[in-house]
């Protein structure tokens, strides 16, 4: 009798010991869950298409009328900088080293029929998307280059990302002297992808901002 | 007797004059400094990175709930804030039209009943030189609905088909009128857009348009018989 007791006490004492940080873990992902389903009641109610990027989950997705679209999975990521909470965002810059354009041609040179459109292909890859409230993302393909591929395959992860990630502690501390800390999301997706989401995310576009715990 | 001197001596020959040795020397510590200086913080970053100190610190879960204290509530109002999302929600049947990728689904409920292959705009840029007045042939995004179906559709011309082609604008309404471009069957979705066939099939899958949603004669057709008028449109 005693012998069965002993671990059954241990158990009821690690069960609550445990206990209060579960329900602690509760309340945040209720708070968390509440956050999001408030933005995207009001976003919902619109006839416009919106996006979530869900740093929690590793996604991002358009939505309409509370219907996903798409939905893209994010390779590797990465946050600097002034803390985030969950709640409505939207998209304020998008920035490209070449903004995809139409060619117009003249006499000498007509423009071929693929020089006139503007097609999936022909979006970039790597870009910047400025969020409102001082959110800067940038996109960044991941690496198709055969040193790039090797670094990645070396398990170091994306070669772009990690040499942001060396510099970005410099930015940070020039911020925290400004007092203008920023917050800084590099997201890594696959290149189709992230001409998808270029496509998709629009000046003007609202969404919604899910962090990491 | 004068002596002829010669020209004074070239000031990127010969050794340097001692106050230029000085200036140097500031050059090349303020350098070494900088370089310095630019490896502290580099190291700095390393530190940073592998997790010496939060002082540069990564951004995370932002901040915690300040007071949580009534779970109830919350799980009553995200019940409520679901359900709403939930109304919202397309039900039946409605098309979503993918305007990069130059596909809409037919779509009922969650079920994808047909996908077809169409063709969006181009996002060319079609200027007026006398006019001043610009188009961008951009297909529209957001929420659209069938406002009308048209059995053998006429198109009537606007303004940019006749500049884009050089040709003057007629003043006459039955002067911009052409038969035959819009396939059999033509589904307004407002606004002068409309899902229409095409004489250019073999360019289906492209954004060739001017900003209507073009579709085979096969598909069109099946579109006319299926969808209803009112059925929302999701363009992206």
């Amino acid at each position: 009798m005693r012998r069965a007791a002993i671990p059954a006490l241990l158990a009821v004492l690690v069960l609550g010991s445990l206990s209060p940080a579960r329900s602690a873990d509760d309340a945040l992902s209720l708070w968390r869950e509440n956050r999001r389903l408030a933005a995207e009641s009001v976003l919902a109610a619109t006839p416009k298409p919106y996006f979530e990027l869900d740093l929690e989950h590793r996604s991002i997705s358009l939505k309409t009328r509370g219907m996903v679209l798409f939905e893209l999975p994010v390779q590797e990521q990465a946050l600097w900088g002034r803390r985030l909470a969950v709640g409505p965002t939207s998209v304020v810059r998008r920035d490209a080293l070449s903004r995809p354009a139409v060619a117009i041609g003249d006499e000498k040179n007509p423009a071929t029929l693929d020089d006139q459109l503007l097609e999936l292909a022909d979006m970039p890859a790597t870009y910047r998307l400025g969020l409102a409230g001082d959110v800067d993302v940038e996109i960044l393909p991941v690496p198709t280059e055969r040193w790039p591929v090797l670094f990645q395959k070396l398990g170091f992860g994306s070669w772009q990302l990690a040499r942001r990630q060396l510099m970005r502690p410099l930015v940070t501390l020039r911020q925290r002297r400004e007092r203008h800390e920023t917050t800084a999301v590099f997201l890594v997706l696959k290149p189709e992808d992230a001409r998808r989401l270029y496509w998709c995310l629009f000046e003007g576009l609202d969404g919604i901002l899910i962090p990491p715990r | 007797m004068a002596i002829d001197a010669g020209p004074p001596p070239s000031p990127f020959t010969g050794p340097l004059p001692p106050e230029r040795h000085g200036a140097l020397r500031v050059v090349v510590r303020t350098a070494l400094i900088v370089f310095l200086v630019l490896i502290g913080f580099a190291l700095a970053g390393v530190g940073a990175l592998l997790g010496a100190g939060y002082y540069l610190s990564r951004s995370g879960a932002g901040p915690a709930p300040a007071a949580v204290e009534e779970p109830e509530k919350l799980r009553a109002e995200n019940l409520k804030y679901a359900k709403q999302i939930d109304k919202l929600r397309p039900k039946g049947l409605f098309l979503v039209v993918d305007t990069g990728k130059n596909r809409l689904a037919v779509r009922d409920g969650e079920r994808e009943v047909r996908e077809v292959i169409v063709s969006c705009g181009s996002g060319g840029v079609l200027e007026d030189p006398k006019g001043g007045r610009s188009w961008v042939f951009d297909t529209p995004r957001g929420e659209r609905v069938v406002k009308s179906k048209v059995k053998n559709p006429t198109w009537i011309k606007p303004d940019w088909a006749f500049i884009e082609e050089g040709e003057a604008i007629p003043k006459k309404r039955e002067d911009r009128a052409e038969e035959g471009v819009m396939g059999d069957y033509a589904l307004g979705i407002g606004n002068g857009f409309f899902l229409h066939g095409t004489l250019y099939t073999r360019l289906l899958g492209r954004n060739v348009t001017h900003g209507c949603v073009r579709i085979g004669d096969a598909d069109l057709e099946y579109l006319y018989k299926t969808v209803p008028l009112g059925t929302k449109v999701y363009l992206f």
